[in-house]
């Protein structure tokens, strides 16, 4: 392990939150790790676990307010440590390239992609601007983007999450770099994208002969990708070594929370009853969306979800799935009638959504409840706990002391006994999706439709939420319509999947068949395309 | 990070010095004041600033303190009226537009963007030559003159508050648009618009002082900072103090609640100013 051969080598280092009030709060705490040239490196951890601030140290990004404290940082076995502002950003972008979580943010929306890619390479390289334009087009179809002639002079918001990450790895390959730091780059796509860019990452790398850091939370993901991992809680390292030995022999306890908190396997779970009543029929229904009106054409309309079919019966969970953008969000905001149909009906009970009464409608509202994706934004931040869960009982009949102790009570059930008076920004993002469940299931509603609940949640919180959620599924019996792309989510709650593709429903049926024979290639894609730890065994790399 | 705290401080802390000055002159003027600010001393006009006229008097040797002290109070509540009648009517009109959207939207906006089109102060001065001077009619033209740009920012942050999923929740909750509009919007823009509603007082006590200037405000003898700068214009060469006095409560006032309302942004919201 000595200093030459390594291309980066990061010896105790630590990083500390500036002192406020005197004391100051250890971020980081004597991590060393170190990545040979063409390794591929993980580093793992939740989120709180230093593993950003790890990879920002590196580059000297630090954001306000924390710094390092000690420790070093060679990288080709320069001491990072003693360089001055000025060479420190010639290693960004040249010699150590990042790629960051959020595709929409980390590109200039006012710039062209052209421009952009053109930024580096002007700046560290000083090529004149027909090279420029050749390497830019070059790279870019490389990461197989199709026209790139034409996606140089378009600006970023002319493309998916999935293609701007792909472009963003364009522009940061383009210019060579020894190392790649690549900080939870898919996080925010969905399966598919997520797959297609990481592959591209892997390729490029290796074709290039860059070495790579991921930081991710995603131990699917290391299994798939990375030789070796390092497995970071709570600014400390707990455990690393090779990839392999650590996701199928974890010696530290975290290592195997970590591992046993990924969704999977479901006990046996009593099924509903086939013959349970029917609550909830979408009978062809087809959905749209207003496009933007131009100076000249009237508004056209895009149609987002075909002619769908679909039953729930009383006390059954069914998982709707498919990548972002194919109309499951859209469905289940029309289930829930925040979205008008434009043909098709949907029947609550039998009774057409669009025509109910207005007793009905009521009564419709307090059985019908929904579980946001993002805690962060469905709790109104001016309103307490108490007030939040008790919204839903405001249509209910009883006095004020009932709805306070019926939301003790559901606070209980969710985990979060005493909590009543707290606001949302006081607590976590496991914590406020507990409370988004307990408002949920406070009015005791027979239908939920969970809109992606866990997916911005940590591994662990995930598995405890989920668990919850099946827990109180059973003691209500509520039916679920549980939309989510993950479908290691699925096969732990689900009883029935569907599967939607382009805005149509390509296969349906039992959880373990689809999961297990799937019928449409999309499925099958959609399962290839899921990190799973048993890839760990039969990895890209050798 | 500390260090950066420090300015916005004592900004801040300048700030409500400033805007707390003009409240307390307001207050005491209206319990004590050296002279009475309308009568009239043809024994000692444009006496300079001594112990007698701590800021000197005027040409009909009425007191300039008193003068300022009373158009402090008569400035102050004029702003006032009409910045609580902006916000709250900008308020409504911009939560309906925004939250609605539609045709009410459309037709608000319509309406809106037109009188945005003329600066605020000559939109005053048209409506005041329709209705007159006075008092009244200088707070209601003041209202309509800066009602439109409030309705726009409102506007605007209902708009980024409706895509919320809370928003949302609301509606699953069972309950109607003027509660949700109510619990969930109103109290999520409150910051905004209370910031607002400093910069308005501050475009209105310095539109109020240039109508009064202009001739068409609150009608002499009684004095506002800007009639006193007006009548002070033929002495400006030999009694310099009639036009610095009232001048400088104008510029005293407008800094003071502008940087009040810079440090109740960073109050709100401490990210801005990192």
């Amino acid at each position: 392990m000595s200093r030459q051969k390594n291309l980066l080598d990061v010896t105790n280092l630590r990083i500390a939150a500036a002192p406020r009030h005197g004391e100051q709060k250890l971020l980081l705490n004597d991590l060393s790790f170190h990545i040979g040239p063409n390794e591929f490196l993980s580093i793992v951890g939740e989120s709180g676990s230093g593993k950003t601030m790890a990879s920002r140290a590196i580059v000297d990004l630090l954001p306000a307010g924390v710094i390092r404290t000690g420790g070093s940082i060679y990288l080709d076995g320069q001491d990072l440590a003693q360089l001055n502002p000025r060479q420190m950003r010639d290693v960004r972008g040249a010699r150590v390239g990042m790629v960051f979580q959020e595709p929409m943010v980390s590109l200039n929306p006012a710039l062209t992609i052209g421009r952009q890619m053109a930024e580096g390479l002007k700046l560290h390289l000083k090529l004149p601007s027909d090279e420029i334009h050749e390497r830019s087009e070059a790279m870019l179809r490389r990461v197989q983007i199709r026209d790139p002639e034409r996606c140089l002079t378009s600006f970023p918001h002319e493309f998916s999450g999935g293609m701007r990450q792909r472009i963003m790895l364009a522009s940061v390959l383009l210019l060579k770099p020894r190392l790649l730091i690549a900080d939870e780059p898919t996080t925010a796509l969905d399966t598919l994208s997520q797959r297609e860019v990481l592959e591209l990452m892997v390729e490029l790398a290796r074709d290039s002969g860059v070495a790579t850091l991921l930081i991710t939370h995603d131990l699917g993901l290391v299994a798939r990708y990375a030789q070796r991992v390092v497995v970071l809680e709570k600014g400390s390292l707990v455990e690393a070594g090779s990839a392999r030995q650590v996701l199928t022999q974890p010696a530290h306890d975290y290592t195997k929370r970590l591992l046993a908190s990924r969704p999977g396997r479901p006990d046996a779970k009593p099924h509903p009853p086939d013959d349970a009543p029917v609550i909830l029929r979408l009978d062809r229904v087809c959905i749209s969306y207003a496009e933007r009106a131009t100076f000249l054409r009237g508004a056209k309309t895009k149609q987002i979800v075909h002619d769908v079919d679909l039953s729930l019966r009383s006390g059954e969970i069914v998982a709707l799935v498919g990548t972002s953008g194919s109309g499951k969000t859209t469905l289940g905001r029309a289930v829930m009638s925040l979205k008008e149909l434009s043909s098709g009906k949907i029947l609550f009970d039998g009774i057409d959504l669009a025509s109910m009464a207005k007793e009905d409608k009521r009564r419709y509202r307090t059985q019908v409840q929904l579980i946001f994706q993002d805690p962060f934004s469905s709790l109104d931040p001016r309103m307490r706990v108490a007030e939040i869960v008790a919204a839903p009982l405001r249509q209910l009949p009883g006095t004020a002391e009932e709805h306070q102790h019926r939301v003790t009570e559901v606070l209980k059930e969710v985990g979060l006994p005493g909590y009543q008076s707290r606001y949302p920004q006081e607590m976590s993002g496991g914590q406020r999706q507990r409370v988004a469940i307990a408002r949920a299931i406070v009015s005791r509603p027979r239908l939920v439709v969970a809109d992606e609940p866990v997916s911005a949640l940590d591994m662990t919180i995930q598995a405890q939420v989920l668990t919850l959620l099946e827990k109180l599924q059973l003691e209500y019996g509520f039916a679920c319509l549980f939309i989510t792309h993950d479908l290691s989510v699925v096969e732990q709650i689900a009883d029935r999947v569907i599967v939607m593709s382009g805005g149509r429903i390509i296969e349906e049926g039992p959880t373990h068949v689809v999961l297990h024979q799937p019928q449409h290639a999309y499925t099958q894609a959609l399962l290839e395309a899921t990190p799973r730890l048993a890839d760990a065994q039969n990895q890209l790399h050798p | 990070m500390i260090r950066s705290l420090w300015p916005m401080r004592r900004s801040a802390l300048l700030g409500c010095i400033l805007v707390g000055s003009v409240l307390l002159t307001v207050l005491v003027g209206c319990l004590w004041m050296p002279y009475s600010p309308l009568v009239i001393d043809l024994d000692h006009p444009l006496a300079h600033p001594s112990l007698h006229h701590l800021f000197g008097s005027d040409q009909f040797g009425r007191d300039v303190l008193s003068r300022a002290m009373l158009g402090a109070r008569i400035s102050v509540s004029i702003a006032s009226v009409a910045t609580v009648l902006v916000i709250l009517f900008g308020t409504a009109l911009g939560v309906v537009a925004g939250f609605l959207r539609g045709w009410v939207d459309r037709l608000l906006m319509m309406v809106n963007d037109a009188m945005l089109a003329l600066p605020g102060i000559l939109f005053a001065l048209g409506l005041i030559a329709v209705l007159g001077t006075g008092t009244e009619s200088i707070i209601l033209a003041l209202t309509f003159a800066y009602l439109p740009p409030v309705v726009r920012v409102v506007r605007s942050a209902v708009l980024s508050v409706r895509e919320r999923e809370y928003i949302d929740a609301s509606v699953i909750a069972g309950d109607g648009v003027l509660y949700t509009m109510y619990r969930h919007v109103l109290p999520n823009i409150l910051p905004p618009i209370l910031i607002l509603g400093t910069s308005v007082f501050g475009w209105v006590v310095l539109s109020e002082s240039a109508l009064s200037f202009l001739g068409v405000g609150v009608p002499p003898p009684a004095p506002t900072w800007g009639n006193m700068l007006s009548e002070a214009r033929p002495y400006m060469d030999y009694a310099s103090w009639l036009s610095v006095v009232p001048g400088i409560c104008i510029a005293w006032t407008v800094l003071g609640v502008n940087l009040f309302g810079d440090a109740l942004r960073d109050w709100f919201d401490p990210r801005s100013n990192a």
